[in-house]
């Protein structure tokens, strides 16, 4: 199925609209196959899984027309509707069953509707066997039907389409009946198949609004199954990419003496050659940190490359407007003093309770008033420059940087769901269990690796830096080939 | 237990099983009786993951107490009393949810029909432990659950075993002995005594003829196999149960309350081999302390009071606490401290009488 597009998207009130959803409205989300019908259906599905399709679907045909002659007022084979039936009627129906179907076909199910109250389904299907081979059968049809689109689930829904039709319950053009006729003698893969599965499914989907769902037997199904298997977590394996970083790192080195040497020696009063290179120190420094703490696939690393890009960006900037905003280099740097200032006022109104914190308050005090009276300094809450990353990162001409890199490493910074998701849960490959997230206790899941980005990012940075100090060509040249 | 969060999820399926068993209790006289076990056993296998983790979790050092190593606690007869007397939670190890599972695999109709009495009279004892004694006394699988340590088990026991015989024998020699004469003449110096098969029975007497009234009492389990094999998997069946027990207790920090005298026996003499495994010592001492309590217990106390009562009394003396201060955690087996622990003992029952008769002083209508 293809995806619709972000320009088919209506933006409204800074929310992205799906096109499915604007023409929905509050209608709602579908009755969801796996979880609000195929428990229903289980034992249809454990007859196909013990018989295939060919010899299930006869069984199944001989089951659901002994069914209809039973009672024709149902509207879905669900199990639910067959064990609320009549005692004498389900004792006929359940014995049809079991003279058609051996007891072990569909046993499993007596660990879900067990005897104190499913008396006569029990008396029939009870046997010993063990019941984690019970449970692995019932997962085993849950897994093959969990997709409401694969064949086993298309066989499941024919069957349940069939009952809805031998029922009278539901009328359909001569040619429709055609197709949901031809649907047992055909094989999955034969080419007609492709028009006659959606077919059977939409018709089957049409058959929903006929009967309510039995949310009661759908909670003890669940929660019987789940409680009785085991999760089955996996993980998705990164490597780190980082071919002889440490190298990288050496060169980094050379690099930075280098232009702290050019800075001291012909330029230390510079300010605009001190916020470059102390912005671009700051970004060297964090890829020091991601080498030697290998956070190349950790968490860390998305603030690593994201901090990188937003360094750029904002190098970027600063120079694009040095010329039309006088002082913007001393500007700057007040603008983050501005920021250090308001919590050290924060701290001096209500002094931090924690005397062992990790912020330094009267350190901060003093780089405050490094250089200026902190009675001259302002406190700007808002962007620098008035312009969120987002903007001048189009300005700069990196809004592929922005949209594709910054925006997602930003979920991890502030503790967004998708980044939890990604990065703090497993997945458990279990039906049984929905398929639900657990979370990573033990840290074994690990995020694909920012070395390269980080690596491709820092030599921009390089190359403005280049464009102002010229760095030794050797030195730019070594970097460049770890790209 | 510290953990709200845990308490719940045990009310819960406290909850769960009283209302199966009240909606079971009606067919487990009848035909349908394995039905009911299969549910029974169910229900527990449904519930093992959280179980392990409130077994995890319940006990605070010791202050958990676990009734197992018998068939049922026995409610009818008061017996609830003393056990709820012994530290903050008390266990009950489910006897019908180990009946369940053990009924599988019975040889013979007439063990299984004796089987099936027992779990009857257990089935009626978890029902008002559930009614009457809910949220003092906790149902739970205990050592149907902790069977992580099957294989470790087995291996414990049959060293054991074999360590009760003078020659160094392995288990599949053992087996090969067909006579009972012969294997018990094989026994060390001084086992033949401290073998046990029936409460009360006179150690004195032969062992062979002890074995023999042991096996007529529980109505020969083993069906037909030869004597020698049914003596030696008797003693192979204590000496597990009593390894499981053990292990148990260490693992969740729980002091095992035991009644019966012959799984005391064994799981005196068998804990006096592990004392260097961590708080073995504290519990086997604690265990004995338990036993002695309820072999002198006054039962004309639970004449006197009602059950909440008496659970407000004893909570009040807080019994285990009070040893625990006298004997100073001084947890070693000589005379000196088990008559220390005799005084104790005395003292503590004077103040529980005199608790009670406070309790029905102040509540005189």
């Amino acid at each position: 199925m293809e995806h619709s597009k972000l320009e088919k998207h209506k933006f409204k009130k800074g929310k992205f609209i799906t096109p499915w959803n604007d023409m929905l409205g509050d209608i709602g989300v579908m009755q969801n196959w796996a979880l609000e019908r195929l428990p229903e259906y289980i034992w249809i599905g454990l007859i196909f899984e013990e018989y295939g399709r060919k010899k299930g679907l006869e069984k199944c045909y001989e089951m659901i027309t002994k069914l209809h002659e039973l009672n024709p007022e149902i509207n879905a084979p669900t199990i639910s509707n067959i064990l609320s039936m009549d005692d004498i009627k389900q004792e006929q129906f359940w014995n049809f069953v079991k003279e058609n179907a051996e007891k072990k076909v569909l046993a499993p199910l007596t660990l879900i509707y067990t005897y104190r109250r499913y008396k006569i389904f029990n008396k029939l299907f009870r046997d010993n066997e063990d019941y984690e081979t019970k449970v692995n059968r019932i997962c085993d049809v849950l897994r093959k039907g969990f997709d409401g689109h694969s064949f086993f689930a298309t066989d499941i829904r024919f069957v349940v389409l069939y009952f809805v039709l031998l029922q009278g319950r539901l009328h359909v053009p001569e040619n429709i009946l055609e197709t949901i006729c031809e649907y047992p003698h055909i094989e999955h893969k034969d080419e007609r198949m492709r028009l006659v599965r959606p077919t059977i499914r939409s018709m089957e989907m049409g058959t929903l609004d006929m009967g309510n769902v039995d949310k009661r037997n759908l909670e003890i199904f669940w929660k019987r199954i789940s409680e009785m298997s085991e999760c089955e977590t996996f993980y998705i394996e990164y490597d780190n990419l980082a071919e002889c970083p440490e190298s990288y790192l050496d060169f980094l080195q050379e690099i930075f003496e280098y232009l702290t040497k050019v800075f001291v020696s012909t330029a230390p009063l510079n300010e605009k050659y001190l916020v470059i290179l102390g912005i671009s120190t700051y970004a060297y420094k964090r890829i020091k940190e991601l080498v030697e703490h290998d956070l190349y696939n950790e968490i860390s690393g998305r603030g690593i490359i994201r901090n990188l890009i937003e360094d750029y960006i904002m190098l970027k900037y600063l120079i694009l407007h040095e010329e039309e905003h006088q002082n913007i280099w001393n500007e700057y740097q007040y603008y983050g003093i501005g920021l250090y200032k308001l919590v050290m006022t924060r701290e001096r109104n209500t002094p931090c309770s924690y005397k062992d914190g990790h912020v330094n308050y009267r350190y901060i005090e003093l780089l405050v008033n490094e250089y200026m009276d902190e009675e001259y300094i302002n406190m700007d809450t808002s962007y620098f420059d008035k312009q969120a990353i987002r903007v001048k990162a189009k300005e700069v001409g990196e809004e592929e940087l922005y949209k594709l890199f910054y925006d997602y490493d930003s979920s991890f910074e502030h503790g967004l769901w998708g980044a939890v998701r990604e990065s703090a849960l497993l997945k458990c490959n279990s039906p049984a269990h929905q398929y639900h997230c657990v979370p990573d206790c033990i840290g074994i899941q690990k995020l694909p690796s920012v070395w390269k980005d980080c690596v491709r990012t820092m030599n921009k940075i390089l190359a403005i830096i280049d464009g102002y100090i010229s760095i030794p060509k050797q030195l730019l040249e070594e970097v460049q080939k770890f790209e | 237990m510290n953990n709200n969060y845990l308490i719940g999820e045990l009310c819960k399926i406290q909850k769960e099983y009283r209302q199966l068993l009240e909606e079971l209790y009606d067919e487990k006289d009848k035909d349908e009786f394995v039905y009911v076990i299969d549910e029974i056993s169910l229900f527990w296998y449904s519930k093992r993951n959280v179980i392990e983790l409130i077994m995890g979790n319940i006990s605070d050092n010791f202050d958990t107490y676990l009734f197992t190593g018998a068939t049922y606690l026995d409610i009818g007869e008061g017996e609830h009393y003393p056990f709820v007397s012994l530290g903050k939670v008390h266990i009950v190890d489910d006897p019908l949810a180990k009946y369940a599972e053990a009924i599988k695999m019975i040889l013979n109709d007439s063990f299984y029909k004796m089987m099936k009495k027992q779990i009857i009279l257990a089935f009626d004892d978890d029902l008002r432990i559930l009614e009457k004694c809910f949220g003092k006394v906790i149902l739970l699988p205990v050592t149907l659950i902790n069977r992580m340590e099957d294989d470790l088990i087995k291996e414990g026991s049959e060293k054991v075993l074999m360590s009760m015989f003078k020659e160094e024998l392995t288990v599949k020699e053992l087996f090969a002995v067909k006579s009972l004469s012969k294997l018990t003449s094989m026994l060390k110096e001084g086992i033949h005594k401290q073998v046990a098969f029936l409460e009360g029975e006179d150690r004195e007497e032969n062992i062979m003829i002890r074995f023999e009234n042991y096996l007529n009492e529980t109505n020969n389990p083993f069906g037909d196999m030869p004597k020698s094999h049914k003596f030696l998997y008797s003693i192979l069946g204590f000496i597990t149960q009593s390894l499981q027990i053990l292990l148990c207790a260490t693992q969740y920090k729980m002091v095992p309350y035991i009644r019966y005298g012959v799984t005391f026996n064994y799981l005196t003499i068998i804990g006096a081999n592990f004392l260097d495994i961590p708080f073995m010592k504290e519990v086997i001492f604690k265990m004995a302390f338990t036993h002695l309590f309820y072999k002198k217990f006054d039962w004309e106390l639970i004449k006197l009071i009602d059950f909440k009562g008496y659970c407000d009394v004893v909570g009040q003396i807080d019994v285990i606490g009070q040893f625990e201060k006298q004997i100073e955690k001084e947890y070693e087996f000589n005379s000196k401290n088990f008559k220390h622990m005799n005084c104790i003992l005395e003292d503590l029952l004077v103040k529980i009488r005199m608790g009670i008769n406070k309790y029905l002083l102040d509540n005189q209508v």
